[in-house]
């Protein structure tokens, strides 16, 4: 008789017009709770002095001195700085190596599918490891970069990559274009796979060159791909720390402390919440107003 | 004439060729150099010039690594915590996604919209309260922690993913059933979810490899060894085996390992989700 009821109950709640909101319930609770709350507990923490390693200060109600004091800090404009060469550096780099693998990959030959999941290993594999092997292949002493310079007489001594300031955000970039560039492979090849073929050769038949198709078809067809794919990498590339972080710790001499490293860093090291919540509210207001002005991008371009 | 046009077509296909192994090759440098990195003895390793093909292949670097380190107990957490991610994350989402694809109306709308602005929210963010909370519960330095906080991103990336799926089944198939006297939780089990049964799959893996890689998260709440995961392990390894680069690209080879595998089942769904779900985002 149990198993009856419980089936009658069970057919209440599956057929009940509760349904749907008992299904979605789970997944609102954990968001509300692990990320609306989490933000807005953020947001807060960033007008308090938070400081874990002097407990005894307790946490009070500071207004804006976490924003004002990260105005007056040398670090703060240093990592807002190396922020934007970073995104800058990494998303376009990405691009261009994304875009022209695309271009290839578009053509049709036996074993394309194999090709484009190799192409995609980069993406997936942690960021951590990344940076290993990069570091190792950097090696000052030992490194394989270094080795093949040095044969093709390209420097004529070994350079330590990422322990100098001025090559070390280079070296950094190197690492996320490797990384980075099968996102934009794989978007932009299903873009160019959506075109259709026939433009193609009647601007074949009119007597357009390769490079009039690809500037008067292929690129005005994928405009919209192109702002959607690189506005997700730049909002990607300017949160992500995890690169920076292992290859370099921001250094050497700060040389490629970005927002993220530093606000990580702020609360890692130093127990400074207050003033690392002040860095990544800042940090999401940058992004907001970048995508406000995508949108409106987005729209003028629809019209 | 028509022999100089042919030569033109061997020469671009070689050239097409040729272009295509230069991307499979910078794709796969890092993995290679890694791998034989791996095999070589330490005097192989600290050569004047770089010594490109091991001379005495050796597993010693494994055998270090797992004797001399505690990788194996790292190995063994990320597994847990990256399987437990998975599971919680699917489940939840797996609901809310058929609930938003089959009831239309302004609250899934909104639903939908709130989680395409969650998506912008700086991880460092999120670090600092999801700490302070978890300090709060005393769940620092405990698989739980890491496995809600890995929830925060996996489940609204989750149930993008698993509603494009369910959109694709049509909906006529449920009404049949249901017209056989199947309830709409058992049209959801007996139905929906056998059909997207690949994407499922695809969407679990993905998951996977993502708490799998996480980094910034684990170093934060986590601090005794054996609560480490992978990527904070290999993370302290480069700072401690500074030389030891025999071991730490094993350690990578490693790593590198359950990734590929879960890639390889899922390559063919991943583009798809990655297509499907970035355009609409």
């Amino acid at each position: 008789m149990g198993s009856k009821r419980i089936s009658l109950l069970w057919s209440y709640i599956a057929e009940g017009p509760l349904f749907r909101y008992l299904l979605i319930m789970p997944a609102a609770a954990f968001m509300a709770l692990l990320i609306l709350y989490p933000v807005l507990k953020g947001i807060y923490t960033s007008f308090h002095y938070v400081n874990l390693a002097q407990p005894w200060r307790g946490t009070p109600f500071v207004g804006l001195a976490n924003y004002t004091a990260l105005m007056k800090d040398p670090d703060f404009w240093l990592s807002f700085k190396n922020s934007i060469l970073y995104t800058l550096g990494a998303v376009a780099s990405q691009f261009l190596v994304g875009f022209g693998a695309a271009l290839v990959l578009n053509r049709h030959f036996r074993g394309r599918g194999v090709v484009r999941g190799i192409v995609l290993l980069p993406w997936v594999m942690p960021g951590v490891l990344a940076a290993l092997m990069w570091s190792w292949m950097y090696n000052a002493q030992v490194g394989v970069i270094n080795d093949i310079l040095l044969r093709l007489h390209l420097i004529n001594k070994p350079i330590a990559w990422l322990a100098n300031p001025d090559t070390a955000m280079l070296a950094v970039i190197g690492v996320a274009m490797w990384k980075g560039f099968p996102f934009f492979t794989v978007m932009l090849l299903a873009g160019l796979q959506s075109i259709p073929q026939e433009l193609y050769e009647a601007a074949s038949i009119d007597g357009a060159s390769a490079w009039q198709r690809f500037r008067y078809i292929t690129l005005p067809l994928m405009k919209e791909i192109i702002l959607i794919t690189t506005t997700l990498r730049i909002i990607g590339a300017f949160n992500y720390a995890d690169l920076v972080y292992v290859l370099t710790e921001g250094g050497p001499a700060k040389a490629t402390l970005t927002l993220p490293v530093f606000s990580f860093l702020k609360a890692y090291q130093y127990f400074d919440f207050g003033y690392s919540a002040a860095i990544s509210v800042i940090m999401m207001l940058v992004l907001f107003a970048f995508t406000l002005l995508y949108i409106q991008l987005m729209a003028v371009h629809k019209e | 004439m028509k022999i100089q046009r042919i030569w033109r077509a061997v020469w671009l296909n070689l050239l097409f060729a040729l272009l295509i192994v230069v991307i499979i090759f910078y794709a796969l440098s890092p993995f290679i150099w890694t791998v034989i990195s791996s095999i070589k003895p330490l005097n192989e390793l600290w050569t004047p010039t770089v010594q490109y093909w091991p001379r005495h292949p050796t597993l010693e670097n494994y055998r270090d690594l797992l004797k001399q380190t505690p990788f194996g107990l790292y190995f063994r957490n990320s597994t847990i915590v990256a399987t437990l991610t998975t599971l919680v994350s699917v489940i939840v989402a797996t609901m809310a996604a058929y609930s938003l694809s089959r009831f239309k109306g302004r609250f899934s709308t909104s639903f939908l919209l709130f989680m395409i602005f969650f998506r912008m929210f700086p991880t460092v963010l999120m670090i600092i309260p999801i700490f302070l909370i978890m300090k709060a519960l005393h769940l620092l330095d405990t698989y739980a922690a890491l496995v809600v906080a890995y929830t925060t991103f996996s489940i609204p990336f989750c149930i993008w993913m698993l509603k494009g799926y369910f959109d694709s089944i049509p909906y006529e198939l449920e009404e049949a059933a249901r017209v056989d006297g199947c309830t709409r939780g058992g049209a959801l089990l007996r139905i929906v979810v056998p059909l997207s049964a690949p994407g499922i799959a695809a969407t679990a893996i993905y998951t996977f490899i993502g708490a799998w890689n996480e980094l910034l998260f684990a170093v934060m709440l986590t601090h005794s060894t054996h609560m480490r995961t992978l990527p904070v392990g290999l993370k302290l390894f480069i700072g401690e085996y500074t030389i030891e680069w025999g071991m730490l690209t094993a350690g990578g080879v490693l790593t590198s390992i359950p990734v590929a595998i879960g890639f390889m089942f899922l390559q063919r769904y991943l583009v798809q989700g990655l297509t499907a779900g970035g355009i609409k985002a």
